[in-house]
């Protein structure tokens, strides 16, 4: 019990030493954060004191987090500032909860195995230089960058680091356990199955129509099923 | 439980229903499968679901409680007195290889034991299941009514078990909304949305040239049970097509029943809390049903360009025309 009670005195002062260093500096800043109760509520924080924009996922767009008018998608803040040597707004990133593996994703070496992060954060960085911060073991530590602007997978590693650092040892407050599992490489392979039996079911049901075209209907068949065997779902 | 304890069970209930409401969602079945529902279009749902669904599964556990207390004599009068057949009972009758595809509907374990018992328990039945879904409470109705119940586990070697079971015309009891492992499944059109299935009933029945017969067991107020036996699915009229695509029109065959039944009287699935997890929803502006699929597909492909770019031969069906069929 006293440790919980220390760990909460810890949280609420490094929450005070966060927003003593953000708010008063003059610069829109990128701040990295786990999906942590008390990362959200430093957001939370940020949100009420400043303008800031909040990475969309599915625990920011919680009702419960009250984040409901900062949060945008990641596309839209890149665009949103996309005209501007700056960052027009506080960018407070929650990478662990996003999952995807498009082109706009990246797998990187994260807690011992591959996961795929958005390279959102890192465009951001190459695009407008801002300074970055990252939440590690309740203290705010600020990422240097500089030396590993010239390669991605570099880039991203670092600007993540904070954060895997911070997930070897989750906190008990940690919201995206299950999001991360879905970032790995057995989560995406798993997603990827699923999502080319849904085409395969609509795929048989189509061949069942009339004015199918069989010959392209049955090879597409032929080409799910061969990447799900590959997959290891048949 | 005696008779007098079980109907005196099942009264209580009735006469709380209102009580039970107060209940909160991880006591109330009702509550939960009333939440599972929210996102699924034209899904039947309100106070009235959630007394149903209660009520059905306590008058199913309470009916289930009673017939494990029966001896086997006592256990044939139930099954001539309070059991109710409907539909199409010659199937039962049938020389051929015979699977009973009961989903989890209602009292389904002594469902299972009403149909044996209208078979005359001419044939041994053998229950095809998943490993990791317990059947204690199965097994144990079995052995009260003093019939042998072979329990084949799914993998390689209880499906060869199981092929060679039909072949000698046995009796083959599965239950193919109930899974453990997402891997071995397939995906049919269910309730409007893509929902995972496990496909080990159609293979059985193709294999063998099995007939598939759906039961749904319901429990009454009064300890009785109404077992529908409906029209049986014949594998062998899926001809002409490769495998994998009987396999798939077999198992949509056999899941459209159940959703007509389904839809019909909801309260009874014990599935619906599932649902959402293992099925995903169609993109609202498409209807599975009304849509020809290929629009749902292009839908699809374009929320999923990575896949596209994978799978080229994709892209071909994409641009394919769609026939608007006249409504």
């Amino acid at each position: 019990m006293f440790r919980h009670v220390a760990r909460w005195f810890a949280r609420a002062r490094s929450v005070q030493h966060a927003l003593e260093t953000l708010l008063p500096a003059p610069e829109n800043t990128l701040v990295i954060l786990p999906s942590t109760r008390s990362a959200l509520a430093l957001a939370r924080r940020l949100c009420d004191f400043r303008i800031c924009g909040v990475t969309a996922g599915p625990i920011t767009t919680q009702g419960i987090w009250r984040l409901a008018r900062h949060v945008r998608a990641p596309q839209e803040i890149v665009i949103a500032c996309t005209d501007f040597a700056e960052l027009q707004f506080i960018v407070i990133s929650f990478p662990d909860q996003i999952v995807g593996n498009e082109v706009t994703f990246a797998p990187i070496p994260f807690l011992g195995s591959s996961h795929w992060f958005s390279t959102f954060e890192a465009a951001l960085v190459v695009k407008h230089r801002p300074r970055v911060y990252a939440l590690q073991s309740d203290s705010l530590v600020q990422i240097r960058y500089d030396d590993v602007l010239h390669s991605l997978p570099d880039l991203m590693a670092r600007l993540l680091r904070p954060l895997e650092l911070e997930l070897m040892d989750p906190p008990a407050d940690w919201l995206a356990a299950r999001c991360l599992t879905q970032k790995s490489e057995s989560g995406v392979r798993s997603r990827m199955r699923e999502d080319l039996k849904e085409i395969e079911c609509l795929l048989r049901l189509h061949a069942r129509s009339v004015g199918c075209d069989r010959l392209k209907t049955s090879t597409a068949i032929a080409a799910v099923v061969s990447r799900l065997k590959m997959l290891g779902a048949q | 439980m005696n008779a007098f304890m079980a109907r005196l069970a099942i009264a209580a209930l009735s006469a709380t229903l209102d009580l039970a409401g107060l209940l909160p969602a991880v006591l109330h079945p009702g509550k939960r499968v009333n939440h599972a529902l929210r996102d699924v279009r034209d899904a039947s749902r309100g106070r009235w679901l959630e007394r149903r669904v209660i009520e059905s599964r306590w008058q199913s556990f309470v009916l289930q409680q009673y017939v494990l207390g029966l001896d086997e004599s006592e256990m044939r009068v139930f099954f001539e007195e309070r059991v109710r057949y409907e539909g199409s009972t010659w199937p039962l009758d049938e020389r051929r290889p015979l699977i009973l595809a009961a989903p989890h509907y209602g009292a389904s374990g002594v469902g299972f034991l009403a149909a044996v018992h209208r078979m005359h328990r001419r044939r041994p039945i053998n229950l095809f299941i998943d490993a990791g879904i317990p059947t204690r409470q199965l097994t144990a109705l079995f052995e009260v009514a003093g019939l042998d119940l072979s329990r084949l586990m799914s993998g390689f070697a209880g499906s060869v078990e199981a092929a060679r079971a039909l072949r000698r015309g046995e009796c083959l009891i599965m239950m193919p909304d109930v899974f453990s492992h997402g891997c071995q499944t397939l995906v049919v059109p269910f309730f409007g949305r893509l929902m995972r299935v496990a496909a080990a009933t159609a293979f059985l029945a193709l294999r063998t040239g099995a007939i598939v017969v759906p039961v749904f067991a319901t429990p009454g107020a009064n300890l009785t049970l109404r077992v529908l036996v409906d029209t049986p699915i014949d594998a062998r009229r899926f001809a002409g097509d490769d495998d994998q695509q009987k396999i798939f029109m077999l198992t949509q065959a056999l899941f459209a029943r159940f959703e007509s039944v389904f839809r019909f009287a909801p309260e009874h699935w014990h599935g619906w809390e599932r649902l959402p997890g293992s099925s995903t929803p169609v993109d609202p502006a498409y209807r599975l049903d009304y849509d020809e699929p290929l629009r749902v597909l292009r839908a699809k492909c374009e929320a999923l360009p990575h896949l596209v770019q994978e799978i080229p031969e994709l892209d071909l069906i994409r641009k394919e025309h769609v026939w608007i069929r006249p409504r």
